[in-house]
């Protein structure tokens, strides 16, 4: 039987597990990644699903943390050829009466056009920006790459602060609630409750409000990966293997985490091979598939068990259209404002704030609206090397149930699959009328079923490896006993988007497992805490400095 | 002065690039490679088609790659390259319900790259074609007895060897040579019919064999190079066919970007070159699109097309006195075969194939070839395939071929679940327009299926998930290397092969007067999907030139 000896053994490619794998083959670890899939990046993937030579995002696009998330900056990733486009017009509401609100890197910008549809909204959306954006310096950002306190402890230490305080205000509130008590105008609450919930918020629910101003922050904050989002990851894969560090193995099946007295040693694949790990293995990975699946219930307790079966899958995932096209949407709403042709987010087929919560209301029946609404972005607008010269691209992202009224087996039917494709169109063209048939020369049609059958860890399509529910959030991610990365098998660690603070590409639990992982094995920092991580616990943020 | 400096500065990242990488850094050189498109890979690519959750390999399919010492050399199966040998090479299913089924004779040794032939199934394969034609299967029943593997292992010679140099016989000329070789020099001059009909009687073996053929880039009325015809008649029929790549031919780009990184190489994506810098006769490194310069301390070494590096890489060198009737004769270069349909189909339950009552195990071909006995119809209908399909015209019969990996690799589609890839034959990308190849591509789905309904009456679009047949169009702008969309940069005809590929002048892998430059590129002999022949056997000349590791010392080639 082949064996193979690693320090340390990551399992799952995506970018949480090769961030992991980063710092610690950086320290000097001797690590190895394994992935199940043919390529390494997760949801960072850029595939030719069309036709030859255009390139699509077929998971993430809007890369959210770029200015915050540490491991940019700390492994250099610029240097290996990871560049980010910032456009300023980050977000475009066009509406059929030829108006649109819009959204700029810039907050006068945005001000000015929220100001054509409410001078009141205009002002209120200058003050939050900035509040948020102080909300985010302080706390929310340093927050995403700090080990998170126990609940209790977390609302103590909040209270104690005067934006912690203004925050917990807004956790018990709804999504809608904070919009409507924040804008007036329905065209400005359309637009602000969807890009409060659209990655995973109920719009009713209080308890996650704080993430409100994290969303509407995040959404003048996107980015586009230079040559699509998989040089992300290529650029993390080619940090890991830097000469004499550490190895990527693809194509890879775990039958097994292989468990003695209680600690993790390894690895086992299902053709056999054994890959051992001296110091800890590292899953990135569902908690169903890393327990249940590789442990094995006879080596975790009753309760523990229990925990992990009680895990929630997100309420929605997503139905995408990658396109082909001859040419870049020309928007009727630019006729008004040309800079409509450069958004980087449209939001597409909302009027109305209630078009947004019949849209909820019908994923959680099973259904579709009867108009298809959803964002979009045609990157090689920004980035004309994502398609062969002189051609386009276009990724359209709906919110739709995984499992559809009459099961989710109804996404394989082809008639289906069909009928909804031409709904996205229609809806696209209903805004940027010269898409006609014609000029969509291809057209990739991924359903929530899709996602789950590409990536065994999107159970059900969730793309953040489980809901965003209060109590699957911060201290209790994915639960009390593995939100601090440590499990209850010893050497285990987790580290994928089910663990605090989340999925989207943050980086966050990566990061945090990689300190973590540190502090228990003594393997020395090469990094250095970011500035305004090192400020944000100083000033008590996340319990006593 | 420049931006980044290494002893070999690679230019492509397909597989002859990877191979030639891997060589130089196992001499200890530092090695730089650099891939103009958005992963490395070339034709070695996998992508999520036709539907998310299901595989396919939009540039080749057959894994011929086990046979490339590379597989020791580099230990790829520890870097995550493993193939399959499904137990059924091939069949050729006919409308009547008849169907050749082949299965595999070779069986191949994944530590030592030794194959070993198993005399008992290359019986049963003849066997197999006895029910077809008494006559024919005698024909073959000679070749099993010895010429086979006497042709083999001539052919395989030829592949893995840089071409013959000028006054010598390469070892498939030198059977010509040998009267008691079964082969003739009357051969060498043949078109495919001419060829196939001179050993078989039966149409059903003919056409076969034709079709086979048509796969190798070469149609019924071409004259191919003889060793194409080698590796193909009777070797396949017998059951020597490759395998195929376990979760994808990608897998071969990331075991060797592996091996390369392991060896400390290092590879950039995105990476447009745009010249190479010659100085004083030598290649002294590259310059990137964007400007950044590289700078090559021993040679550079291109796996690109040869038109591209003249046209482009090498436009502002002088090439001497000839160099201008050199860049003619590039410029002129055949690139009229090679082009194929070849696309997904992603579907609920597997075909039934009505010859399945000839032998059930027909439907478990690694390729399943569809078409009647009908040479004539083939050879006319190659021959004029350009003027058969057009938008909302398309050829009465189609010969198709399918390979379904999901039937052995799970990895290939959710559970329950399959995904096949189809095969036939098209024509250069510019004979028609984009619009034009857009509508022969939304149309080909409903051919395809109508004609596979004729084989396997479950075909139907009720059975479908979702379709995506790639054109030459789609083959071409995934990358300038594909030359009008060919899947072997350029095609393997007889003027174009061997000692005479691209032109007798850069045949040896290299162009006179420029001193410390490479052509470990599929425009040099020789290169058919995914085999690596060009890259190993330019490591070769290189090897010979330096004096570096010399592994094929003491081995087959």
């Amino acid at each position: 039987m082949t064996k193979y000896k690693y320090d340390f053994i990551i399992i799952g490619g995506g970018p949480n597990g090769l961030c992991v794998a980063a710092y610690l083959s950086k320290a000097g670890q001797k690590v190895v990644v394994l992935e199940r899939y043919f390529e390494v990046g997760g949801g960072l993937a850029t595939e030719e699903v069309t036709l030859g030579g255009f390139y699509h995002n077929t998971h993430c696009i809007y890369h959210m943390m770029v200015d915050y998330a540490p491991p940019y900056q700390d492994l250099e990733l610029e240097k290996y050829r990871c560049k980010y486009i910032y456009p300023d017009l980050q977000v475009a509401m066009p509406f059929p009466d030829g108006k649109a609100l819009c959204l700029y890197s810039d907050v006068e910008r945005s001000c000015d056009s929220i100001a054509k549809f409410s001078a009141k909204d205009a002002k209120v959306y200058r003050e939050v920006f900035h509040k948020f954006k102080l909300f985010m310096d302080e706390f929310l950002a340093p927050g995403t790459y700090v080990k998170p306190l126990p609940t209790l402890e977390a609302v103590v230490g909040m209270e104690k602060t005067e934006i912690g305080r203004e925050l917990s205000e807004y956790q018990h509130k709804s999504p809608k609630d904070i919009v409507y008590e924040h804008f007036e105008n329905e065209r400005v609450r359309t637009l602000m409750l969807y890009l409060s919930c659209h990655w995973g918020l109920e719009y009713d629910n209080g308890g996650l409000g704080f993430l409100v101003p994290l969303m509407l922050n995040r959404a003048v904050n996107s980015r586009l990966c230079l040559g699509g989002s998989h040089r992300l990851s290529n650029s993390l894969s080619r940090v890991i293997q830097e000469p004499g560090q550490g190895h990527l193995r693809g194509s890879v099946r775990i039958k097994r985490i292989i468990v003695e007295n209680g600690a993790a040693k390894g690895v086992e694949l299902e053709d056999g091979t054994i890959y051992e790990a001296d110091k800890a293995v590292v899953s990135s990975i569902d908690p169903n598939q890393t327990f249940l699946q590789m442990v094995g219930e006879k080596n975790l307790s009753r309760d523990f068990v229990d925990k992990v079966k009680n895990w929630h899958w997100e309420k929605w995932s997503l139905c995408s259209l990658h396109a082909a096209l001859e040419e870049p949407p020309n928007f009727a709403a630019a006729a008004g404002n040309p800079d409509i042709n450069k958004a980087f987010m449209y939001v597409l087929g909302y009027e109305t704030p209630d078009d947004v919560i019949h849209h909820f209301q019908a994923i959680e029946k099973g259904e579709f609206t009867q108009n298809v609404a959803f964002n979009c972005a045609f990157p090689t607008v920004h980035d004309p090397s994502q398609a062969p010269k002189g051609r386009h691209t276009a990724s359209m992202y709906e919110m739709a149930p995984y499992n559809l009224k009459g099961g989710a087996e109804k996404w394989w039917d082809r008639k289906v699959r069909e009928v909804h494709e031409e709904a996205f169109l229609a809806t696209l063209r209903k805004y940027a009328p010269n898409l006609t048939k014609d000029k969509v020369l291809w057209t990739y049609f991924v359903a929530p079923i899709d996602f789950a059958n590409k990536y065994l860890n999107m159970v059900q399509g969730s793309y953040k490896q489980g809901a965003y529910e209060i109590f699957q959030m911060a201290f209790n991610r994915p639960n009390d006993e593995c939100s601090v990365n440590r499990t209850p098998i010893k050497n285990l660690y987790v580290c994928g988007a089910s663990v605090n603070p989340g999925g989207l590409v943050t980086f966050g639990p990566g990061y945090i497992a990689a300190n973590t992982i540190a502090e228990d094995f003594k393997i020395t920092k090469w990094w250095q805490e970011p500035k305004y991580i090192t400020e944000a616990i100083k000033k008590g943020y996340f319990g006593e400095p | 002065m420049a931006d980044a400096s290494f002893d070999v500065v690679v230019i492509g990242g397909g597989h002859q690039g990877l191979i030639a990488a891997n060589y130089m850094a196992k001499n200890g050189c530092t090695v730089g490679l650099f891939e103009q498109r958005r992963e490395l890979g070339g034709g070695a690519c996998t992508e999520p088609r036709p539907a998310s959750g299901f595989r396919g390999n939009p540039c080749a399919h057959v894994a011929g790659f086990y046979a490339s010492p590379c597989n020791q050399d580099f230990k790829l199966h520890e870097k995550g390259l493993n193939y399959i040998f499904p137990p059924v090479n091939s069949s050729m299913v006919f409308p009547d319900g008849r169907c050749i089924v082949s299965y595999r004779s070779l069986i191949w040794d994944k530590e030592t790259g030794l194959m070993a032939p198993q005399q008992d199934i290359v019986e049963k394969n003849v066997k197999e074609v006895e029910r077809i034609s008494p006559r024919d299967a005698e024909v073959l029943a000679w070749f099993a007895q010895g010429k086979v593997w006497e042709w083999g292992f001539a052919a395989m010679q030829v592949l893995w060897n840089p071409p013959a140099l000028p006054g010598e016989f390469d070892p498939v000329e030198a059977l010509l040579n040998d009267p008691n070789s079964g082969l003739q020099r009357r051969h060498q001059f043949m078109t495919c019919t001419e060829f196939v009909s001179d050993f078989f009687e039966s149409n059903e073996l003919r056409a076969h064999s034709l079709r086979m053929l048509g796969s190798q880039g070469i149609y019924p009325d071409d004259v191919a190079p003889l060793t194409l015809y080698l590796i193909t008649v009777p070797m396949q029929i017998l059951g020597q066919g490759g395998g195929v790549y376990e979760g994808g031919t990608h897998n071969l780009t990331h075991a060797l970007q592996r091996a390369l990184s392991e060896q400390g190489g290092k590879f950039f994506v995105g990476a447009d070159v745009d010249e190479i810098l010659v100085k004083n006769g030598r290649a002294c490194g590259i310059k990137l699109a964007d400007g950044t310069q590289i700078e090559a301390k021993k040679m550079v070494i291109t796996s690109i097309v040869i038109t591209q590096t003249l046209a482009r890489h090498l436009r502002n060198v002088d090439l001497g006195p000839q160099g201008a009737e050199w860049r003619r004769k590039i410029a002129k270069l055949r690139v009229d075969r090679g082009q194929i349909f070849w696309g997904h189909i992603a579907f609920h339950e597997l075909p039934k194939y009505k010859a399945e009552a000839w032998n059930p195990d027909c439907g478990q071909g690694r390729w399943i070839f569809m078409g009647d006995a009908d040479i004539e119809y083939l050879d006319r209908e190659y021959r004029f395939r350009n003027q058969h399909i057009r938008p909302g015209q398309w050829p009465e019969r189609l010969y198709l071929w399918e390979g379904t990996d999901s039937k052995w690799d799970p990895s290939y589609a959710p559970p329950g679940k399959h995904v096949a890839l189809l095969e036939e034959m098209a024509f250069p990308a510019s004979w028609r327009t984009e619009k034009e190849w857009m509508q022969i591509k939304k149309e080909a789905p409903d051919h395809f299926l109508k004609e596979w309904q004729k084989y396997a009456p479950n075909m139907t679009w009720d059975n479908v998930i979702a379709a995506n047949i790639d054109t030459p169009w789609d083959i071409m702008h995934r990358s300038d290397n594909f030359l009008e969309g060919n899947w072997g940069l350029i095609p393997g005809t007889p003027s174009q092969w061997g000692a005479m590929r691209p032109i007798p002048e850069f045949a040896q892998y290299q162009i006179p007067g420029i001193e410390d430059f490479w052509m470990a590129s599929g425009s040099c002999h020789f290169s058919l999907g995914l085999q690596g022949w060009a890259g190993y056997n330019c490591y070769k000349r290189i090897a010979q030139k330096l004096d570096l590791w010399k592994p094929w010392e003491g081995r087959m080639y």
